[in-house]
């Protein structure tokens, strides 16, 4: 990873550029931005705003987080933010616009849309605070406490969102003794 | 200290469709085709200097929070070179398509009521064609498909776009942007065209009012010079 030059010495961190940023995380981004519920049709706009958001305070990144952490906080915010927006929930066509992927495997790639359309039936039935801690825990496979650390809740409360999610979830496909997957 | 839990796709755990399910998902990243549209729409941000910190950014704090707020302000903190680079230089086609009609027309009963305008909006109101027709001369292939309101990037790089060809228009489309995002996260970069469209339209005194305004407001900008710069046009 590249990092900027315009950092003065002994000012804290040495910040990476955009430029590497972007390269390193623009595709965790989006497939976080993706499990967070932003529809495909927005994920493109969505992550451009991330990385704004990433350029503006990139120069006070003070390194008390990890950068992934760091990034995937402003990731968090930014989805909350889209999906705060009410109104875009009430003006959702009901048809999603297709995906466009250019896999070499037509049957893997209708396979993938597949999977991917049950995982997020799935994760519509959680609250956002259950959703975050399960996508970044079970998806994207942080840990705990740095998924604490990006949500800012403590690491209890990060926790019991992640069992309270997995429980609704092995309700959801009727699973019996969901309790028990929680021991 | 808590062990992490074992991870579902990991183990025998969990629910079986689902392991199958979060495998999958780790590996479904989006195409190099739709990275490349997306580096496309960062072009000149991505190699952009980083902005000076005005003000130290504090960790991320919880949802529903005064953090939220906060976001709002920080986010905006940060030079207009960068952001005039990104938005002066987007390639996304929804600067040349417009918003339906119909949407503009659904906004008013759907969203929460905008703030007053102030005295400068309301003397440049004046002349100014009103918001709402203008962004729906204007668009995103995103709106005009699904019938959704155009995203606050998409809004404000039209606005830049237009701001020295016609700064009339790009006052409008701030206008539209206050509208439909009130506490919007690209808030004071909307301040900053509107201020300039303004100024281009030899209207000082409400450039001036405006440009007061936004200083009480953020103190600390790092947009302040760029403000200063627009008023001398």
């Amino acid at each position: 990873m590249t990092h900027s030059s315009n950092k003065a010495p002994d000012s804290g961190p040495e910040v990476p550029s955009l430029r590497a940023i972007f390269d390193e995380y623009s595709a965790f981004v989006w497939r976080t931005l993706r499990h967070l519920g932003v529809p495909e049709r927005d994920i493109e706009d969505v992550c451009q705003e991330v990385f704004v958001v990433v350029h503006r305070k990139l120069e006070s990144f003070e390194g008390r987080s990890t950068l992934r952490t760091w990034v995937y906080g402003i990731c968090l915010r930014t989805a909350s933010d889209y999906r705060r927006r009410a109104y875009i929930r009430r003006e959702q066509p009901v048809d999603e616009l297709p995906t466009t992927t250019f896999e070499p495997d037509q049957e893997q790639s209708i396979e993938r849309s597949r999977h991917r359309k049950r995982l997020l039936e799935l994760l519509d039935a959680l609250d956002e605070e259950k959703r975050q801690v399960f996508v970044l825990y079970e998806i994207e496979e942080l840990e705990m406490k740095d998924i604490a650390e990006a949500m800012g809740t403590p690491l209890q409360t990060a926790y019991s969102r992640l069992r309270a999610a997995r429980q609704i979830l092995a309700r959801a496909l009727g699973e019996t003794g969901a309790e028990e997957l929680e021991q | 200290m808590t062990r992490d839990l074992d991870r579902w796709s990991g183990d025998t755990n969990g629910p079986e469709e689902l392991r199958e399910l979060l495998r999958s998902a780790r590996t479904d990243v989006p195409s190099a085709h739709q990275l490349s549209g997306l580096e496309g729409k960062l072009a000149g941000l991505l190699d952009a200097p980083v902005p000076p910190a005005a003000t130290p950014v504090p960790k991320p704090t919880g949802f529903g929070t005064p953090g939220l707020a906060k976001l709002a302000a920080l986010v905006a903190i940060g030079g207009l070179v960068g952001t005039g680079v990104y938005l002066g230089t987007r390639s996304s086609p929804e600067a040349k398509s417009p918003i339906p009609a119909q949407t503009a027309k659904q906004l008013p009963a759907e969203r929460a009521p905008a703030a007053p305008p102030s005295a400068a909006e309301s003397e440049a109101a004046q002349t100014e064609p009103s918001a709402t027709a203008e962004a729906s001369s204007e668009p995103s292939p995103h709106a005009a498909k699904a019938g959704a309101k155009p995203s606050e990037a998409a809004l404000l790089n039209q606005a830049q776009h237009a701001l020295k060809t016609d700064p009339r228009r790009a006052l409008a489309l701030t206008r539209r942007h206050k509208q439909l995002y009130p506490q919007g996260s690209l808030s004071q970069e909307r301040e900053v065209i509107a201020i300039e469209a303004l100024s281009r339209l030899d209207k000082n005194s409400s450039a001036h009012e405006r440009a007061e305004e936004f200083s009480e407001k953020y103190p600390e900008s790092a947009h302040q010079k760029k403000v200063d710069t627009s008023l001398k046009k």
